[in-house]
């Protein structure tokens, strides 16, 4: 019995020294680091942004991704400065904490965790950076900010949409530029079909051509499929900067349109083409943007 | 530099840009920081509203046109021995030059060399002539005429003038380069860098005309030997060009001949080694000492004093700073506008005022109902544009 009882002794002490002596945690020194952490976290959350704004487009992107990076990289030498100092760290002391953090984040903050764990692996892999745009289960927009949790998006509706990193286990995430600074951008003609398609395709390769927000080093694509309605036409291009994307976009319809009308071409009213279920476009013209766009 | 034998012009792509004097970079960030937090200019040797302008005459006195230095000889000696090849491998030959070349270096040098020039078509009938298989028919015969008369080269001094960033705008361009293709005849045709920049992908020039070549950049070699000409004749000989911002002697050179102060670096890296820019920028930057009578202080009184001022910084309008861009970008690549013009070359959006109010910031001057970029103001456009991501010219 005594001897059961001694053998009882030093896990008892093993249990205590999981958290160090309250007189040796020392509440000013962890304050200091959570603060300075805090601290240089809002500044670059602030500051970058700011920068990018004001340095050449060719940088902005590079500036924009850093900050997820530093806030990471700042946490985690805050966590690991910080944990010694509270907690006693052994071996026996890891498996504890571990056991123990297992059953809280198994039943209580499953989703949070796999949200913080995803935000991780984004950092990493990097499925998405700030500055990119994005299609997230239909929601397509600007990355504006990746957090801990979540990312924002800004819609071209200007609305900010949160979206938690755990869609990235479940959810195909299309980025359309993925870090660089052009995107392709597609505007789509749908038109009858008795018309001069090689006129007409060379009218809207011109019209790409001649756009003010072209980017010269990129393709130039016209491409056009029959329907039983009619013909597809779908004008492919990049603009030099992808936050002139719907300008871009615009300023293609409303000089395509021009063109398919001096070609003499004529759209497909939207009558004729609901008498052909399935194949129906959305309207005479539609926009999209994005590589695996497609019309909705 | 007048006993050295003129340079010949390089193929393009190895322009090499000057680079910025370490210590003039970090001068001029310093300064805008400074007048940033403080709302004033860093003291300077002499103060800049101490200074008086020269009138436009006392001006041409003091830095005589033309702006293009010793281009036009570098260009004969490039093309002489081509010129006088009965069976040249290439009959074509395009000089690429940087805009805002006022002196019109292509067509000046057919003119003295007697060549054939043909004149570009008006810009309004490219887009009026109604069918575009007609327009060809209409505005080509003046090459086709001039192609099957005598021996001389043919010139063709502004490639930029035969289009518009217009659906119905490279029609021509596209048949004058087709026919071009086919003369059998020695033929020089010259182009702004940024519709070269252009019309390389919107047409494939690039392929018709693979073999451009430009001047040499102007370094500060360069800029100091034809300066120093410029400062040679009577007007501002025995004259002494002073820095205000230091007051050192421009052209002083130390023992090994380098100049002793940075001003002809700077100015070289401002300029991005084109001629006119660096001569525009230089005859603004020329000031008359300030007058006894007004209280000026006389820092030099035994030499006369030609004060250097730092270049005019120029400011795009804050909130359409967008367009404003495009509209000078546009600008830049056809030389000249109307503004009826510059209307259908730009995305259709609402800006009727933008023109005036960059005639305002200094940006635009107009010479009748034509519209175009400032040389002045070219080295601020070109970094707002780089900066922003648009396509850049290629030299």
């Amino acid at each position: 019995m005594l001897a059961a009882a001694d053998s009882l002794v030093p896990d008892t002490d093993q249990a205590v020294k999981l958290i160090n002596d309250w007189k040796d945690i020392s509440l000013v020194q962890i304050a200091a680091i959570a603060g300075g952490a805090w601290l240089i976290i809002t500044v670059v959350r602030h500051v970058l942004p700011w920068l990018a704004q004001q340095v050449p487009n060719q940088l902005r992107l590079y500036l924009l991704g850093a900050v997820p990076i530093i806030r990471l990289v700042v946490m985690v030498a805050a966590i690991l400065w910080i944990f010694p100092i509270i907690f006693n760290v052994t071996f026996q002391n890891f498996l504890v904490i571990a056991g123990g953090a297992s059953v809280a984040i198994g039943f209580a903050f499953k989703d949070y965790v796999s949200s913080l764990i995803a935000g991780t692996v984004a950092v990493f892999e990097r499925p998405y950076r700030p500055g990119d745009w994005v299609k997230i289960g239909g929601n397509y927009g600007e990355v504006q900010a990746v957090g801990l949790r979540a990312l924002t998006l800004r819609t071209e509706d200007d609305d900010v949409i949160t979206v938690p990193h755990l869609r990235i286990w479940q959810d195909n995430i299309c980025n359309s530029n993925d870090g660089e600074r052009s995107l392709m951008c597609v505007a789509d003609f749908f038109i009858e079909p008795d018309h001069d398609a090689a006129e007409l395709r060379a009218a809207f390769r011109d019209v790409a051509l001649t756009s003010a927000y072209l980017e010269y080093d990129k393709p130039v694509l016209v491409m056009l499929s029959e329907k039983p309605w009619g013909t597809q036409y779908r004008v492919k291009a990049y603009p030099f900067d992808m936050r002139d994307q719907f300008a871009f976009i615009s300023d293609l319809t409303v000089r395509g349109k021009l063109a398919l009308a001096e070609c003499g071409a004529q759209e497909v009213s939207a009558t004729f083409a609901g008498e052909f279920s399935g194949e129906q476009p959305p309207n005479s013209a539609t926009q999209s943007s994005g590589k695996t766009d497609s019309i909705t | 530099m007048a006993n050295r034998p003129p340079s010949t012009f390089r193929t393009l792509g190895h322009f090499d840009y000057p680079g910025m004097p370490a210590e003039a970079g970090l001068r001029r960030w310093t300064t805008k920081l400074i007048q940033r937090v403080r709302g004033k200019e860093e003291n300077p040797f002499v103060a800049r509203d101490k200074l008086r302008l020269a009138s436009s005459d006392r001006l041409d006195r003091l830095v005589p046109p033309p702006a293009c230095g010793p281009l036009l000889r570098e260009m004969q000696e490039t093309f002489a021995d081509w010129i006088e090849e009965p069976e040249p491998s290439n009959w074509m030959q395009l000089v690429v030059l940087p805009p805002c070349d006022r002196n019109n270096l292509v067509q000046q040098w057919a003119e003295q060399q007697q060549f054939e020039v043909v004149a570009a078509p008006q810009r309004d009938r490219i887009l009026t002539a109604g069918d575009a298989s007609e327009l060809p028919a209409v505005e080509l015969p003046a090459v086709e005429s001039a192609a099957a008369q005598g021996e001389h080269v043919l010139v063709i001094p502004r490639l930029e003038q035969w289009f518009l960033r217009h659906r119905r705008g490279l029609d021509l361009v596209r048949c004058l380069l087709d026919r071009l293709a086919l003369l059998r005849r020695h033929c020089v045709v010259g182009c702004n860098s940024w519709a070269w920049g252009f019309l390389s992908r919107a047409v494939g020039a690039d392929l018709a005309l693979p073999h451009p070549v430009t001047f040499e950049s102007f370094t500060t070699d360069r800029l100091q030997g034809w300066f120093g000409e410029l400062a040679e004749n009577g007007e501002t000989e025995a004259r002494t060009f002073r820095r205000s911002l230091d007051g050192k002697d421009i052209f002083a050179t130390n023992e090994d001949g380098a100049p002793q102060s940075d001003y002809l670096a700077t100015l070289a890296a401002q300029s991005f080694g084109i001629p006119w820019i660096a001569w525009h920028l230089w005859r603004s930057s020329l000031r008359l000492g300030p007058k006894p009578e007004d209280g000026g202080e006389e820092k030099f009184p035994d030499e006369q004093t030609l004060w250097v001022t730092e270049p005019e910084e120029f400011d795009l309008p804050a909130s359409h700073r967008g367009s404003a861009l495009l509209t000078l970008h546009a600008l830049l690549l056809h030389d000249t506008l109307t503004a009826e013009q510059v209307h259908t070359v730009l995305p259709s959006i609402d800006e009727s005022n933008l023109l005036t109010a960059l005639i305002n910031n200094g940006f635009v001057e107009q010479e009748n109902d034509h519209f175009r970029c400032r040389a002045v103001a070219y080295p601020t456009i070109r970094r707002a544009l780089n900066d922003a991501g648009f396509p850049m010219d290629r030299l």
